[in-house]
């Protein structure tokens, strides 16, 4: 394996990379997106990269087409067999409403009302049938929903997790009748307990599957055109990859790829930096996406809100996003005060200083207004755009600096202050959230407008220090090239430990490994490439909190080995342990992933050594006052070179900004450090 | 207008906001117990040494707590004067008629010292599923005095000086029940204001102390003015509404809320006095849950005031003593959260309707319906489980109502059915909406839920605590009310309707005994006439309209 390129396509830009692992060569490229069909913009990127297809090896592709077909409701018309009594189980979802004040509102399921049907069946809680299934009803109520115009099939029945005997040949007997592939049923897709969140998951499946299924078709159909020929490859919400064919089926797993993809990259970054403890922090135009990484492995959660009511659970990075990017709005609120987002001026009109009409004052005007950009510097766009630092200071004096009866610069680094202080309190509630201690970890800040800001939030939060990679607005591109074939399997048992029957669980285990084992030999993995992780999900009995707990494989499993196990992390957790309480396994945990070799980032990218780069003078405005600040172009800076704040470090990607009182030094693997002097 | 820097006055607002958001977050994230780490019954927050006010409160705590924390810490400082704190202190109380909601609201209260003086108090509250009432849960139907209802405490120091009450922990938790959990609960709260002590410090050893004060003062100027500006807007008068709770749960007669609501200037006075003299049975409202009930309402309208004690500074409340919204001790008070507290926001909301129209939706469910189960069991030991049922929300002039939304005075999440399953031996045969329940008018109302369950194996005891099984929440401008609550109950294969309709007290459970539980639509908006033929198309392709079928025949 030796071409690779990775495509990160995000609401704004598609990021490229080209990778040539023997001769360590790496090229990037970023063309604006195209949202009606993905698949140009990532054809024109390719143009660009200029490498002929057919020399491509592999391709990766990190895509926003499932995400975004949730959001718009863009997906497919699906119909819902459930459980009878249970058909509103989607709609209900968990008694709750939009906002904590306000009243106003309303939802729409992803699957309309008459659309959804109920069949007599019931399985309970410890998997006993208690009514028996009728395929035949079954076929007469999908026939129906076939012909009434539904294109994909949801089942989801109560309890299926605890014995999925009615639901499989549910499943069964509706394929005999379903004109296409699109059938999903819930114990397939996350065999885990509670109703609402297991039938959401494998709505969202369903209704994505068929548009994922025909934009992948038609990517590989122009890209083979192309004479591009192996299968190409999908990231998916874990930061691991899957082949084309299999992400047609498992298409919600290609959910949230993008911010996934970035995680990838920055751990493997920190990795080779020796830094396991690491807060991921991806700010771009519209969003703040931050990712805990722990020992080198990112956070993993079960579950994510794609709207109000419609959760997906699937084993996913823990990527948390708040509102504030670079074209986060500033605007004064109802009290008087400044706030930040989040609102976006987006793409479209974008912050005021582009020049495309926007009149709202953005976070990036306001840091170009500070000097902390460079006008002649494209940020997180083709080269060519301008910005214009008088539209930027126009708009901030109309419409911040103006009221509050400020100076121009004041009230741009107040708009900074604000979400500096936003972005770091998110994070901080973040690590407090899992009971970690900020001032262990430090932060790796990519995406256009994170190195610009990354020094406020390594303050703000109290980080150790802070890392820029060597191509911070490229970052999630790079990280479709890193990413291992994987896939995670969840399953609730639900056993208490003191009843538990290491035997059974074995046999459990087995099965899920067998089912990853087969999925990855399919998508051309050897055998002897392939490593299997367990591990479950336990708490205490009565606790409504799970842990996640990774077995250690090399002792067999045992009641003691998994009880020092789960002690261990839930002591690590919360710092004391429940000795009388009973211990619950709630779900086995299984992570199936190839061990074959991904290109190492230190291979492809490392600082030049014999560069000696050129100091240029600007000013720039920090604390009330304008200085002079140092600025190079990052391209030119060899390893080990220091350079102390007040300071800006340009590149066609992002500006890095080092504050007074802190200094960057280029590592050799050519990503920077910051830290405070002492 | 102070002279301060509008930068500073930013950065400190969000630092303080931050500090109450961490306490939030440590509190629901170390606690033991699911209500208060998975469904956030609690609230965090900072307040002032000598008044007691509120300076900022956690935006993730339930809104019932919104001005109940500071009546909560007036009370502490009422009975220890900040003379008489010192650091290491920390006051526990949960005495509904010392700034209170109900017993199972466990508040703590630490002062917080620099160089000595005391410069702030940090406040949270928890809610505790058992404090050692008659029921368990403490949600009981037929108390008829406060005694009851747990284990009481006034405010005393569970810490002195940093010395742990021993005597009062080992006493208070000999009588709650499952009291191992409890102490894990206490644990997550202490531990919650040490890390709010800890912040707190590190934000006076950033900003100048008068800066600090000069910015609080300043910002609760703000959030009074906010909130005065709206009021401007609201023509002078008098509006009044009044709605009925179906009875107390011991004697027949409903419950008179009569919330009429005096505007003059920038300034309203909430007058209840024409409400129903104080019950026998626990729907008594003591006065803090009563003010916060009227809070709620304005709140839930004039969403963008910040709350601090500033945006409490025009309101004025009449509610005499003796008053069902003012009671003597020792009344009962278990219903007064879920049910009387909702039925006070959504008579405040009736009011606030006509003097602002156009904001507010119709009426909501208004009821937390709260069915109670417990039992014994040979698999499952001893159990006992709340399960939280939703309702519709109101038509509004944006779009019908929420289908299954959440009371307006909590933002609690209702638990998983196969969960509920799993840990108690009872079995759903349905969970869905409930159809035909939704108030008609050109923006109809959500559709309330219909859910029936029974009991499997082994022998049970139900109780239920709800309400509106009389009057179904109203509509506005032409819209229609929802329909009224609808609950039936089932044993030996008879359905009956409970005496007092949406309450009862301990029923006892055989196998196949059950009920069926049907909350209330929320009230249409606006005249039916004018519903658009497309949008009651939808309503009968969805199912919307039938009549439910009876689950009871």
């Amino acid at each position: 394996m030796a071409h690779l390129i990775g495509v990160d396509v995000g609401g704004t830009n598609t990021d490229l990379v080209f990778v040539d692992t023997e001769a360590g060569e790496l090229r990037v490229a970023k063309v604006p997106s195209t949202p009606s069909n993905q698949a140009d913009g990532l054809m024109h990127g390719i143009d660009i990269l200029d490498v002929p297809l057919k020399e491509i090896d592999l391709l990766i592709h990190g895509t926003t087409v499932a995400t975004n077909a949730v959001i718009e409701r863009k997906g497919a018309r699906c119909g819902l067999i459930t459980t009878k009594g249970f058909r509103d189980v989607l709609e209900l979802g968990r008694r709750d409403r939009r906002q904590v004040y306000g009243l106003f509102g309303d939802f729409q399921p992803l699957i309309d009302r008459q659309d959804r049907r109920e069949v007599d069946e019931r399985v309970s809680a410890q998997g006993e049938i208690l009514t028996p299934l009728d395929p035949e009803e079954v076929r007469a109520v999908a026939s129906a929903l076939a012909e009434e115009g539904c294109e994909a099939l949801v089942i989801s029945f109560m309890h299926a997790y605890a014995n999925t005997g009615n639901e499989a040949a549910a499943g069964r007997a509706a394929r005999e009748v379903w004109p296409n592939d699109f059938v999903v049923t819930s114990s397939e897709v996350l065999p885990v307990v509670r109703e609402f969140e297991r039938t959401s998951t494998a709505t969202v499946s369903g209704y994505v599957q068929p548009l994922i299924s025909r934009y992948l078709t038609s990517l590989g159909d122009r890209l083979n055109e192309g004479g591009y020929v192996r299968e190409f490859l999908v990231v998916q919400l874990n930061g691991g990859v899957m082949t084309a064919s299999v992400a047609a089926r498992l298409a919600s797993n290609t959910i949230l790829s993008g911010p996934a993809a970035g995680v990838t990259a920055g751990a493997a970054i920190a990795v080779d930096m020796d830094i396991g403890d690491v807060v991921c922090c991806d700010m771009g135009g519209t969003s703040f996406d931050a990712c805990i990484i722990r020992g080198g492995q990112p956070v993993i959660a079960n579950e994510k809100y794609l709207d109000f009511r419609i959760p997906l659970s699937l084993p996913m990075l823990d990527v948390d996003a708040i509102g504030a990017g670079g074209g986060s709005i500033a605007r004064i609120d109802s009290s008087g005060i400044i706030e930040v987002g989040p609102e976006s001026a987006g793409a479209d009109p974008g912050p005021a200083c582009v020049g495309h009409g926007g009149t709202e004052p953005t976070v990036t005007d306001a840091s170009l207004v500070l000097g902390y950009l460079d006008p002649g510097e494209a940020i997180g766009r083709d080269e060519g755009v301008g910005m214009d630092v008088e539209l930027a200071r126009a708009a901030i004096q109309e419409k911040i600096a103006g009221p509050l009866n400020l100076a121009v610069e004041d009230a741009a680094e107040a708009i900074l202050t604000v979400t500096g202080a936003k972005m770091a309190g998110h994070v901080r509630r973040n690590l407090l959230g899992k009971g970690l201690d900020p001032r262990e970890f430090s932060v790796i800040a990519f995406g256009g407008a994170g190195p610009v800001h990354v020094n406020r939030i390594t303050r703000e939060v109290g980080f150790r220090s802070a890392i820029i990679p060597a191509y911070p607005g490229l970052t999630s591109a790079l990280g479709c090239v890193l990413g291992r074939l994987r896939h995670d399997y969840l399953r609730t048992v639900n056993v208490a430990l003191d009843t538990l029957d290491p035997a059974a669980l074995g046999t459990i285990f087995d099965e899920e490994v067998r089912k990853g084992r087969t999925l990855l030999k399919a998508e051309g993995v050897p055998a002897d490439r392939i490593t299997a992780t367990l591990g479950a999900d336990m708490c205490y009995a009565g606790q409504a909190y799970v842990i996640q707990v990774i077995f250690p494989d090399d002792e067999a499993l045992s009641t003691d080995s998994i009880s020092e196990a789960f002690e261990a992390a839930y002591h690590e957790r919360f710092a004391n342990l429940l000795p009388h309480a009973g211990i619950k396994i709630i779900s086995t945990r299984v992570t199936v992933a190839s061990t074959e070799d991904v290109p190492s980032v230190a291979d492809l990218v490392s600082a030049p050594t014999d560069t000696s780069p050129t100091a240029r003078t600007t000013r720039a405005y920090f604390g009330g006052g304008w200085v002079d600040a140092a600025k190079y172009r990052r391209g030119e800076l060899p390893a080990e070179f220091r350079v102390d704040g007040p300071a800006l470090l340009t590149q066609p990607d992002s500006t890095t900004l080092i504050e007074p009182g802190f200094s960057a030094t280029v590592h050799p693997t050519g990503n920077l450090l910051i830290e405070a002097n002492t | 207008m102070r002279n301060i820097d509008p930068t500073t006055l930013a950065v400190i607002r969000g630092a303080l906001e931050q500090i109450a958001d961490e306490m939030d977050t440590v509190l629901s994230t170390s606690a033991f117990s699911p209500i208060i780490s998975d469904a956030w019954d609690r609230a965090s927050g900072i307040f002032h040494p000598r008044t007691g006010e509120v300076i900022v409160q956690g935006q993730t705590g339930l809104p019932i707590f919104i001005i109940v924390m500071q009546h909560t810490v007036q009370h502490v400082l009422q009975d220890h004067p900040p003379e008489t704190m010192k650091p290491g202190d920390v006051f526990i109380v949960n005495d509904p008629y010392r700034g209170g909601t109900h017993t199972m609201d466990v508040k703590f209260v630490r002062p917080f010292f620099r160089d000595g003086e005391l410069k702030a108090l940090l406040a949270n509250t928890g809610h505790w599923p058992d404090v050692g009432s008659m029921t368990p849960g403490g949600f009981t139907t037929t108390a008829t005095d406060v005694y009851q209802e747990g284990f009481r405490i006034p405010p005393v120091k569970i810490y002195d000086g940093g010395e742990f009450n021993q005597i009062l922990a080992d006493v208070m938790f000999h009588n709650m029940r499952v009291a191992d959990d409890r102490r894990g609960d206490m644990a997550a709260q202490l531990n919650s204001l040490e890390m709010g002590n800890k912040r707190l410090h590190e934000f006076f050893d950033r900003f100048d102390e008068d800066t600090i004060f000069a910015c609080i003062d300043e910002l609760k100027d703000r959030s009074e003015k906010l909130m005065r500006e709206r009021i401007a807007e609201i023509p002078d008068g008098t509006y009044q509404f009044v709605d009925y709770m179906d009875s107390d749960g011991l004697d027949e007669g409903r419950l008179k809320i009569d919330v009429k609501m005096i505007v003059k200037d920038t300034d309203i006075t909430f007058d209840l006095s024409g409400s129903s003299p104080e019950c026998r049975g626990p729907f008594n409202s003591p006065y803090s849950n009563t003010v916060t009930g009227t809070m709620i309402a304005v709140k839930h309208v004039f969403w963008d005031v910040p709350i601090n004690s500033g945006c409490f500074e025009p309101f004025n409340w009449i509610i005499p003593e003796g008053s069902m919204l003012n009671p003597r001790e020792p009344r009962p008070v278990s219903g007064t959260t879920t049910e009387s507290c909702n039925m006070i926001v959504s008579t405040t909301l009736g009011a606030l309707a006509q003097a602002v129209p156009g904001r507010v939706p119709a009426g909501y469910f208004a009821t937390g319906s709260n069915v109670c189960l417990g039992g014994t069991h040979p698999g499952y030991g001893e159990y006992a489980t709340l399960l939280l049922v939703g309702g519709g929300m109101g038509g509004n002039p944006d779009g019908d109502g929420l289908n299954n939304g959440c009371p307006a005075v909590g933002g609690s999440r209702n638990g998983s059915i196969e969960i509920t399953e799993q840990s108690v031996p009872f079995l759903y045969t349905k969970y869905g909406l409930r159809e035909g329940s939704a108030g008609d008018g050109e923006f109809r109302g959500g559709l309330g839920v219909e859910a029936a369950l029974q009991l499997r194996e082994g022998e049970g005891y139900l109780t239920f605590l709800g309400d509106r099984g009389t009057i179904g929440p109203y509509g506005l401008e032409g819209g229609e009310p929802g329909a009224t609550a609808d609950h039936a109950f089932h044993t030996g294969g008879e359905y009956w309707q409970a005496p007092h309709r949406t309450k009862i007290d301990r029923v006892y459970l055989r196998p196949g005994d059950g009920m069926v539980v049907r909350t209330p639509g929320g009230g249409g908006y606006g005249d039916p006439a004018k519903r658009s033929s497309k949008a009651r198309a939808a309503d009968s392709r969805r199912g919307y309209l039938a009549a439910a079928a009876d689950a009871a025949e």
